[in-house]
């Protein structure tokens, strides 16, 4: 999975756990008296409500801390400082001044409405004593932003102290090595959740607050949100150094989120939906800390599945899914006043909840969607909270905001000029060059378009684009470990590409219809040693909607003697040349062909050659992989070599052998590299007078030239440059 | 999904498996043409009765799935015209019907053999309940075989699910509703041993879905 993937799918865990809050918010009134108690309560809405409540903060701090380590590590600390500053300070003092009026008046106006006088009169006595304490301060919904600044600041705080007491970073290392582990199982949540069970584990509050108390009106910090909140971030801040951790998510989606809504049925049923009771059968002396456990498990058990499913399930970019990210930050911020004002207007409105519920949200999210496409997005409202303004014409198509710079590596190497544009058939006639015109023209039988995939942190395939045409060989060669087999499994639909695209006979190689026309020779495939050849092919080609028949293939492929023979007693030899009778008897339009003569005799290669020589008459296109470089000479119509997943040169095979015969000439000369360089015929030169080198594809030219250009020419040397060593050069220059 | 497709890798299966299927077999009507002859006899046909169904278990999902992804079998498969999905359902009719169909004949076979003899009927719940169990256990490990490529997680399977059954076996034992009654001249069905049963077969139903559901997102063979 590429980085960038990971930044999509965070960025739309994050705007669904911000605009999870907005639900949240809307299911109050119907289970609680907050804003205004509304006539048609609702088990549905309160069962919502603790679903959600949970794990959407601590999944937002998670991910605040993994985007924190971000943004310091690609704009430094004083950049970060002046980034958050402008994207969080702001919008808290700002957003409070605007935001906290708005939203206590329509939790007045709300209480007042619908509140007996006798809950009037104790909700005033609870405010009026919150009010004297110290630091009382109505945060509202914005304590989020307080919290993440508070973070913001302990965070630099720990940095500036580690690089000066731990330069060599060792307990970073350290909690790395613990992490890993820890996020590679199932267990962490048990971890991970010991510093909210110590400070809340044995507090009753956890059960009357529904969780961790919502520290909005104070601003001392709070203890229980500081551990909760404060080990997601740190979490999200060591997650960051090691990303490929993400995978150990991303793996474990389903796994968490079924143990997550199983703690979740738990921490449910442990004390009723009423706050405050506890189940009958449970020991009175354990009080609510059966209900801590379950509740603070569920916290990351839930938290890792939805980060996990949106790994999963958001990695690909969707303009949709970007645009909705991108208004979250302003609806989740503006959205409580409107909340409350809906739900406090509705109260009494004598409508079941099912229709009352879905109009508040809809409503609320109709409004601020307009709000912010009209006054968010192409304004510097949207420059504050995005990072960035739309304009207006474009504001509704959103472009990604990527690298989409030139790829990293080393581009296609062009040998003599003739790359890329080399890669169309070189015709050497009219006739020939119409029929190349002709085949140019058919879309490729497979095709790789900017391919790149990962295991884990190891590049296989970087941005590759590569394409099989109708009647060619292409020969695709390269050191071990190059991408080859990588490439030949997303043609195959067997691996998927993490960015760009694979495609089988102009379509996804998931589609059936796509590969019943092809047919694949593999190394390391095992015959079932039980089954006689004649059986294997006849097996084999029944996958198939119109084969050739058992003895065609045979026949074809000169294995009649091998017919009654069980796979087990065939030599490695005849193993392949099975093989071959399997990969072919389908009558594909494409092979591809991996080592297929690693172990042949020169008889039963010289049979293999012919019958792909008859198989590309018919039109059949081969798409082969070698060691071999003479069997890719002989059959291939065009090489591609690739190098770390790179493709490092692309031509055809007189492209490739122009390599071959370039020789390399070393001499003391006068004559300055500069102008040699220019020479025709002079590929390269580089050095100086002392030791000058040069790659030339005419030699003897160049000799001549030289001789009669410096007097003085001494140490003339001359060197063929060989197939492998060409090779070697390459793939060397790539390394 | 092409029903001629999933028959064929059906039948290639199931003749791959036939051998297995046989030799189980065998040793299944082995077991318990011992049972009879004494009460030592019994208790060991009635262990290698056990042992035949787990090992019917472990290496039929070995051989079909594990050796086949193993032996890139599986990869050359799917890269001819055969969908995943045709290539589950085919493992999973397959596997099935490889073991499905020689524990409930044998399973049958026992209890005819507890009809027709002097032995107690009241060992037949006990019977079905164990070969419930013992087809629980393989559910669940063909439906881990089907989804993961982990080899770790299928020997801890094999470990759960072979400890399992020396929990469930004495479990079943001493419950109330069969402790009293084994030694009964007529079987003896109760509640408890019912609902067993049922929750045994609902939760093998809900493996393999869950099984199916997860094989059905997968894009990644290899």
């Amino acid at each position: 999975m590429s980085s960038q993937q990971r930044l999509h799918a965070l960025d739309a865990v994050r705007a669904f756990a911000l605009l999870a809050g907005i639900v949240l918010h809307a299911t109050m009134s119907f289970f609680l008296p907050i804003p205004a108690q509304d006539v048609s309560q609702s088990t549905v809405l309160a069962t919502v409500f603790s679903l959600i409540h949970p794990w959407r903060m601590t999944t937002f701090f998670l991910i605040a801390g993994l985007f924190a380590r971000l943004v310091i590590e690609k704009r430094g600390t004083r950049g970060f400082v002046s980034d958050r500053a402008k994207r969080i300070v702001v919008p808290l003092v700002v957003g409070w001044v605007i935001l906290a009026p708005l939203t206590i008046g329509a939790l007045i106006w709300g209480v007042a409405r619908t509140a007996d006088p006798a809950a009037r009169e104790a909700m005033s006595a609870a405010v009026a004593a919150g009010t004297g304490t110290v630091g009382a301060f109505p945060l509202v919904h914005l304590w989020f932003l307080y919290y993440l600044v508070i973070f913001y600041v302990l965070l630099l705080a720990v940095r500036a102290a580690f690089s000066m007491l731990d330069s060599a970073g060792r307990v970073s290392g350290v909690v790395d090595k613990i992490v890993r582990p820890l996020l590679g199982s199932y267990v962490a949540p048990f971890v991970l959740g010991l510093p909210l069970f110590a400070v809340m584990g044995f507090d009753p509050r956890i059960v009357l607050m529904g969780g961790i108390p919502t520290p909005d009106s104070s601003l001392i910090p709070q203890l229980p949100a500081l551990a909760g909140f404060g080990t997601a971030f740190a979490l999200g801040w060591f997650v960051h150094r090691q990303l490929d951790l993400l995978g150990q998510w991303r793996k474990r989606w389903i796994g968490h989120l079924v143990i997550g809504l199983a703690l979740f049925a738990a921490y449910s049923y442990l004390p009723g939906l009423k706050p405050g009771t506890t189940a009958a059968w449970l020991p009175a002396e354990w009080g609510t800390t059966p209900f801590a456990v379950c509740y603070i498990l569920g916290i990351w058990y839930l938290s890792f599945g939805v980060i996990g499913a949106a790994l999963k399930l958001c990695a690909n970019e969707s303009p949709a899914r970007r645009y909705l990210a991108d208004s979250s930050y302003w609806m989740y911020l503006a959205h409580l006043p409107i909340v409350f004002f809906l739900a406090a207007a509705l109260a009494k409105v004598p409508l079941h909840w099912a229709i009352k519920f879905p109009l508040i949200l809809g409503i609320t999210i109709g409004v601020l969607l307009a709000s912010y496409h009209y006054l968010v997005r192409p304004t510097w409202i949207g420059e504050i909270l995005n990072g960035r303004r739309y304009p207006r014409a474009r504001a509704a198509s959103p472009q990604p905001n990527g690298p989409t710079g030139p790829k990293r590596g080393l581009k296609p190497r062009a040998v003599d000029g003739e790359f890329g544009a080399a890669s169309q058939p070189q015709p050497s006639d009219a006739t020939t060059a119409a029929a190349a015109a002709a085949l140019a023209a058919e879309p490729p039988l497979a095709e790789l378009v900017r391919a790149t995939k990962r295991y884990g942190t190891t590049v296989a395939l970087a941005g590759l684009d590569l394409e099989v045409r109708r009647g060619e060989v292409l020969a695709v060669l390269g050191p071990n470990g190059a991408g080859k087999s990588t490439a030949i499994s997303l043609w195959l639909g067997l691996l998927q590409p993490d960015q760009g695209e694979a495609r089988l006979m102009s379509r996804s190689p998931l589609d059936v219809e796509a590969r019943r026309e092809v047919g694949l020779m593999l190394q390391e495939v095992v015959l079932q040693p039980t089954m006689r050849v004649r059986e294997l092919i006849a097996l084999t080609a029944s996958y198939y909607p119109s084969p050739l028949t058992v003895a065609q293939t045979l026949e074809l492929t000169g294995t009649k003697e091998l017919a009654d023979k069980l796979a087990s007693k065939l030599s490695a030899g005849q193993k392949r040349q099975v093989q071959f009778a399997l990969a072919i008897c389908g009558r594909p339009r494409l092979l591809f062909l991996d080592e297929p003569t690693v172990g042949l005799d020169v008889q039963a290669r010289e049979t293999m050659w012919r019958t792909m020589r008859e198989l590309i008459a018919q039109g059949c296109s081969i798409v082969l992989t070698t060691h071999y470089l003479e069997e890719a000479e002989a059959l291939a119509d065009r090489v591609a070599v690739l190098a770390r997943g790179e493709l490092i040169a692309l031509g055809t095979v007189d492209d490739v052998r122009s390599i071959v015969s370039r020789k390399k000439i070393t001499c003391s000369s006068a004559l300055p590299v500069g102008a040699v360089r220019a020479w025709p015929g002079v590929v390269d030169a580089t050095g100086d007078h002392h030791r000058m080198q040069i790659t030339t594809a005419d030699a003897e030219a160049v000799v001549r030239r030289l001789l009669a250009s410096d007097q003085n020419l001494r140490n003339l040397e001359i060197k063929q440059a060989g197939l492998a060593e060409a090779f070697a050069e390459l793939t060397k220059e790539a390394a | 999904m092409s029903h001629s497709i999933v028959r064929h890798l059906v039948v290639k299966d199931l003749r791959l498996a036939g051998p297995l299927v046989t030799g189980s077999f065998v040793l299944g009507v082995l077991s318990l043409a011992l049972s009879p002859w004494s009460g030592v006899a019994f208790f060991v046909g009635g262990s290698v009765f056990v042992v035949t169904l787990v090992l019917l278990n472990v290496m039929l999902v070995s051989m079909s799935l594990m050796n086949e992804r193993k032996d890139k079998v599986r990869v050359f498969l799917l890269s001819m015209p055969v969908s995943t999905s045709e290539y589950f359902v085919a493992k999973l009719v397959s596997s099935l019907l490889a073991y499905v169909v020689p524990s409930v004949l044998l399973t049958l076979a026992a209890i005819g053999l507890l009809v027709a003899t002097p032995l107690p009927n009241g060992f037949i719940p006990l019977t079905v309940a164990v070969s419930v169990h013992c087809l629980l256990y393989f559910c669940v490990y063909l439906a881990f075989a089907l989804v993961s490529d982990s080899q770790g997680w299928m020997t801890t399977i094999i470990v759960f699910g072979n400890v399992s059954i020396s929990f469930v076996i004495p479990g079943l034992i001493n419950m109330t509703s069969l402790n009293g009654t084994l030694g009964a001249e007529t079987a003896v069905w109760k509640a408890d041993t019912l609902g067993f049963i049922a929750i045994e077969l609902v939760l093998a139903v809900v493996a393999l879905v869950i099984s199916f559901i997860v094989n059905s997102r997968k894009t990644e063979f290899i």
